[in-house]
């Protein structure tokens, strides 16, 4: 009779491998990073089970919603589910509803790239990658080794076959020190190409001379790219020209210096001067432009500003220049910047500057959204003056205006305020009330600032602006008028945010006071009651969205329910600084730039 | 009622029902493969002392009536393994590591799941909350690992750790 085979034994249960995989998966993901350092043997076994480990601690990552403002329905449905159904915890990533799982923008905030999990998780998943944010943010720690230029070419090139949009978002310096391949494998007779439309990439420029030629590397295999986005943080982003002029001559076709070898559509820079802008050649056709500081100077450089505008005036169709600083020779006249028509131009962001007087109407026809700010906080009542027309704009629907108009200006608003539904004001003396009210009871949104920008606070004609005033329209100056002429008229009224009856959407944002020489934040004494707030806001019954940031003591806002039954009511403590409701995601946040400051 | 002849690597023998010892998948084949048709048959088993078999055969007598497990679905392997260990398995396993180590190695030759999967669960309590070293010292395992490797875990552990 045959004897079995005798089976060597290992003298200890832990150096056998079957063994230590059944003692393994009973232990947690924290459990084995203390495993895997012991030996070799354990580390390796360990690798597996650690990848399948749950323990519910999201890290950064989560699949995510877009931050813009264009709403759609997909949206709202990753907002939904969000990290419910995908988690990337510190010991591996885990779908908690597989059959769920239909997303297509991915979002990472502080999570190597480089790591294996992250690796293994785009090697399963990458083909459903469409849109992918990778983002290092300081404030939350954390290692910054997060991309490296091997990673980024084996997750465009390999991974993400189906990449549409790529944002990288202050990741630190490696990622675009490589091309994304060699000069061999382009001329190669299949040249690596990927589908990128949408590249975005913000950072901070000290020692970021590549960037440019990173950009020139993905524009070399993304036929599709046409909407760039670059913006540069921090105090050194006015440098930025000398790197966007080695990004524009690299994009240029060496064939045909007027021509861009992408068709680029969309633009956004943080920093134009007049130096970059005048490398833009006149043959792009783009539907966006923006700039959020841009810097013409007029006394030594013909700017080619103009002719660039003119040439994109049969297909612009968003213009936006926040920060706009133009320096023009003393002696001439200001100049005329922007073309005589932009047809297609629906939404213009403009900082106030020297230029000559805009006829809006004439120049931007379609208008629907006009943004106008002021200038680093500069405000030259000429200025003003030049930008508000009297000419009327029929199809403005969203305006927003910066702080401190005078009388005058309101007056001469009428012909802008028409046909506006969203209305944004910085701080304004109370008397906005009428005019506003007087021709645009129809407005469904309205955000008002309460407290003036700090380089106007000093100025002796600024009150301050309570909530109360806000909210009543009281004004002593008002009653005092009102009681000198009482005899005659026995209900004066007033004006009163309760007049905008279709308002959907209400957002009040700080809220001020002079208390002798100084304007105060009102703080704690700034007081309304349950009762004033249902007299206001008690009437508009189609009321989807209440912010206000300012300390009140409402206890109680049950009857808002009652009259406001869209609203609903969350996020509400009484006593607290702000009240905050919200019945549904109606637009989103307030269309506002305020918010920012 | 058929028995089986069980020889211990000290040379001992003990005298097993069937029934028993059918947790067992090695001894099952190997009664297959040596045809046992004869009560005075002998199986050997070198790898397991008289001590442990015993133990063994005290827990296969306690659980012979327990359900076969339902094997899980080999592709789609269950993340979190029950880990409750009944009263008696508690007081059965309350040994020391020496002799546990070897009823998990019998255990593992003898193939018998439910006896493996309580020693591991043992040995996986024993691991919880403690360090790698604490854990080397404890089980007496050298630390193989090179300086590069040792580096190269610390990076890899460094953003799963608590910040």
């Amino acid at each position: 009779m045959e004897s079995p085979t005798p089976f060597i034994m290992a003298t200890s249960p832990l150096e056998v491998d079957i063994i230590l995989d059944n003692i393994f998966q009973y232990l947690s993901g924290r459990e084995l990073t203390h495993v895997r350092r012991v030996c070799r043997k354990w580390w390796d076994l360990s690798r597996h089970f650690l990848k399948d480990k749950i323990d519910q601690v999201p890290v950064n990552f989560g699949a995510t919603g877009s931050n813009s403002s264009q709403d759609d329905d997909e949206d709202d449905e990753r907002h939904t589910h969000g990290q419910d159904v995908l988690t990337f915890n510190r010991y591996g990533y885990s779908f908690l509803h597989p059959t769920v799982l239909s997303f297509t923008n991915f979002s990472f905030t502080n999570l190597s790239l480089n790591h294996f999990f992250v690796q293994d998780f785009f090697n399963k998943y990458g083909t459903m990658v469409k849109v992918l944010k990778i983002e290092y943010n300081p404030d939350k720690g954390g290692d910054n080794n997060i991309l490296d230029s091997a990673t980024l070419r084996t997750l465009v090139l390999e991974q993400c076959p189906n990449l549409v949009e790529m944002q990288l978002i202050n990741i630190p310096q490696g990622w675009e020190r490589n091309s994304l391949f060699t000069k061999d494998e382009l001329e190669s007779p299949s040249p690596p190409s990927c589908n990128i439309e949408k590249l975005t990439i913000s950072y901070t420029p000290c020692g970021r001379t590549f960037v440019p030629y990173f950009i020139w590397g993905i524009a070399q295999i993304c036929p599709k790219l046409s909407d760039i986005t670059i913006l540069i943080s921090g105090d050194e982003g006015s440098k930025f020209s000398s790197y966007a002029k080695t990004f524009f001559c690299n994009l240029q076709d060496p064939q045909n210096k007027q021509a861009f070898k992408v068709n680029l559509t969309n633009l956004k820079f943080s920093h134009l001067s007049s130096e970059t802008l005048n490398l833009l050649p006149n043959s792009l056709k783009l539907m966006k432009f923006e700039a959020e500081f841009l810097s013409l100077d007029l006394n030594n450089i013909t700017s080619k500003f103009r002719p660039f505008l003119d040439a994109q005036s049969l297909t612009l169709e968003k213009l936006s220049i926040p920060n706009f600083a133009l320096f023009v020779p003393k002696s001439t006249p200001p100049p005329q910047i922007f073309p005589t028509c932009m047809e297609k131009v629906t939404c213009l962001t403009l900082g106030l500057s020297k230029c000559a007087h805009i006829d809006f109407a004439l120049q931007f026809p379609s208008l629907q959204t006009l943004v106008l700010l002021h200038n680093n906080g500069h405000v030259h009542p000429v200025n003003l003056d030049s930008f508000i027309s009297t000419s009327p704009l029929k199809s403005l629907t969203s305006l927003e205006l910066p702080a401190c108009l005078t009388r005058y200006h309101f007056d001469r608003l009428g012909s802008l305020l028409q046909n506006v539904k969203h209305l944004c004001l910085g701080y304004q003396g109370s008397f906005w009330l009428d005019k506003v009210g007087e021709t645009c009871s129809d407005l469904i949104a309205l955000y008002i600032c309460g407290y003036p920008p700090p380089e106007l606070a000093n100025q002796s004609a600024i009150n301050g602006l309570s909530l109360e005033k806000i909210l009543e329209g009281f004004d002593a100056e008002k009653e005092t008028l009102s009681q000198e002429i009482s005899n005659e008229t026995t209900n004066p009224t007033f004006t009163s945010l309760s007049n905008f009856t279709k308002l959907r959407e209400l957002t009040i944002h700080g809220s001020s006071t002079r208390q002798g020489d100084l304007i105060q934040s009102r703080g704690s004494i700034d007081v309304i009651s349950d009762d004033m707030l249902r007299q206001v806001v008690g009437k508009m019954k189609d009321l989807k969205y209440l912010h206000i940031t300012v300390e009140n003591n409402v206890s109680d806002l049950k009857f808002l329910e009652e009259s406001c039954p869209h609203l609903e009511l969350c996020n509400f403590q009484p006593n607290q600084h702000l009240i905050h409701l919200k019945a549904d995601a109606f637009h989103g946040n307030p269309h506002s730039t305020f918010l920012q400051h | 009622m058929p028995f089986v002849n069980l020889e211990s690597s000290d040379g001992d023998l003990v005298k097993v029902d069937v029934d028993v010892i059918k947790c067992s998948v090695t001894i099952n084949a190997l009664i297959e493969h040596l045809g046992l048709e004869d009560d005075n048959e002998v199986v050997p088993l070198q790898n397991v002392g008289t001590e442990t078999l015993h133990k063994v055969l005290a827990w296969a007598k306690h659980h012979k009536d327990d359900l076969p497990s339902v094997d899980d679905d080999e592709d789609d392997p269950p993340r979190e393994r029950r880990t409750d260990i009944t009263t008696w398995d508690a007081n059965f396993i309350k040994m020391e590591q020496i002799q546990l180590f070897d009823l998990i190695l019998a255990a593992n030759y003898l193939d018998i799941s439910g006896l493996l999967d309580l020693g591991c669960k043992i040995v996986a309590d024993m691991i919880k909350g403690k360090t790698a070293d604490e854990i080397r010292t404890m089980f007496n395992i050298v630390n193989d690992l090179t300086p590069q490797e040792q580096e190269q875990i610390r990076k890899e552990n460094e953003w799963c750790e608590e910040k």
